[in-house]
């Protein structure tokens, strides 16, 4: 007996044969020492124990006869389940399966269908939603460049009305002189 | 819950795609390939129908409840996500549904019960077994087909649990872990889960196993 270990597993103490009761399970149905030598059996027949407790497990049943009889029965217990029938499906099971997957497949289809009207609509609404928003910032953007347009002609009217007379003018300093003597204080005052 | 174990462990996703076929078949499955799922189904059609058989007793169930697995295995599809072996998803989806199965069967049961009241129907398989072995049970060698229904009634004996970990071991070949994984336990409940029913097997078969190997007695004597 070989068994091919699938896997290690946390390990559990090996309890030696001269410290195991030999019935199975106490009254009080509580693990006994007992059940801890058979779980390590059926592990080691079930390619589950590690390289350390296989070993163990296999010295054990070299030197003992009840750990061997044990495992015997255990195994051969295990063996007859072999004789258990296993299942053989016809070709209309087989059939029978991809038609029910098939209606499965349809009803999605449909209800795909029926969903998608619904989702195109949610997109166009999402869209028009996009669009009108993008309309009203353009709106509002486009109001406060025009706004600032019209604020700076506000400011500048004085000078546009008075621009002819200004024009007449030959230089910066005469109208400084101007202004110095107080000729004109009173439309000065206005015109600002 | 059958879902919840394929989503449960996405990032380990392209470990399993690369060492198990099935799941490479499913992820195919995933992006609609049809001739993928019909080899994913008839890969396993006979092991699911030969496992939940024996779980449940009865051959039409068990084939009712594949095609379900099959179904629930399509309509999550987009959902999947490789968190663990092929396998170990799909007996995790048949253990659900052969439980919600002898769930809605007992309380039918309990219904037909109040009504009809026990019968000879109702015999307890293990006492049929017990008193056999106490000596009813003719001498001589048991054929093939009597040690077969010997067997079945055996496994029948085992409660629910047990009997699902037996039969993922014995037919599935599957670990104590993958065991773990499909029926939601710890590896360490499955080796006393399984522990325990190699024991009660034992226990059950081996007056017959003992009276099985008694060769039959000669006619002429």
């Amino acid at each position: 007996m070989n068994p091919t270990s699938k896997k290690d597993h946390a390990r559990a103490p090996i309890h030696r044969p001269e410290s195991q009761p030999s019935h199975p399970m106490t009254a009080s149905n509580q693990p006994t020492t007992a059940d801890a030598l058979r779980e390590m059996l059926t592990a080691y027949l079930d390619g589950e124990l590690g390289e350390v407790e296989q070993r163990d497990v296999e010295e054990l049943l070299a030197r003992d006869e009840t750990a061997r009889r044990e495992l015997r029965q255990l195994e051969r217990v295990w063996d007859v389940l072999d004789q258990l029938p296993r299942a053989e499906v016809d070709t209309r099971f087989a059939q029978t399966t991809v038609e029910l997957v098939a209606v499965a497949a349809e009803e999605e289809l449909q209800r795909q269908r029926e969903v998608a009207p619904r989702q195109r609509l949610r997109a166009r609404l999402f869209v028009a939603a996009g669009f009108a928003g993008s309309l009203l910032v353009g709106y509002l953007l486009v109001g406060a460049m025009v706004e600032r347009r019209d604020d700076r002609l506000a400011r500048d009217l004085p000078l546009l009305e008075q621009l002819d007379e200004y024009r007449q003018m030959q230089d910066y300093e005469f109208l400084e002189l101007l202004e110095h003597e107080n000729l004109f204080s009173d439309e000065s005052q206005d015109g600002r | 819950m059958g879902t919840q174990l394929a989503t449960a462990e996405g990032s380990s996703g392209p470990h399993y795609e690369l060492r198990d076929p099935d799941v490479r078949l499913m992820m195919a499955v995933r992006e609609g390939d049809a001739q993928a799922f019909e080899e994913l189904m008839l890969r396993y059609q006979n092991r699911l129908v030969t496992v939940l058989e024996h779980l449940i007793g009865n051959r039409e169930t068990a084939e009712d409840l594949t095609q379900e697995v099959f179904l629930r295995v399509y309509r999550a599809r987009h959902s999947y996500v490789p968190g663990a072996k092929f396998s170990t998803w799909l007996y995790t989806i048949a253990n659900n549904l052969a439980a919600n199965a002898r769930r809605s069967k007992s309380r039918r049961k309990e219904v037909n019960l109040t009504t009809q009241g026990s019968g000879p129907q109702a015999a307890n398989p293990l006492a049929e077994l017990a008193q056999a072995a106490s000596g009813f049970m003719p001498a001589r060698q048991l054929d093939k087909a009597e040690m077969r229904d010997i067997v079945r009634l055996s496994l029948a004996t085992l409660s629910e649990r047990q009997r699902m970990a037996v039969l993922l071991n014995k037919f599935e070949n599957m670990s104590y872990a993958d065991i773990a994984d499909t029926m939601e336990m710890t590896p360490q409940a499955v080796k006393s889960l399984l522990m325990r029913a190699r024991v009660n097997l034992k226990e059950v078969l081996e007056p017959y196993l003992e009276e099985g190997s008694r060769p039959r007695p000669d006619p002429s004597t």
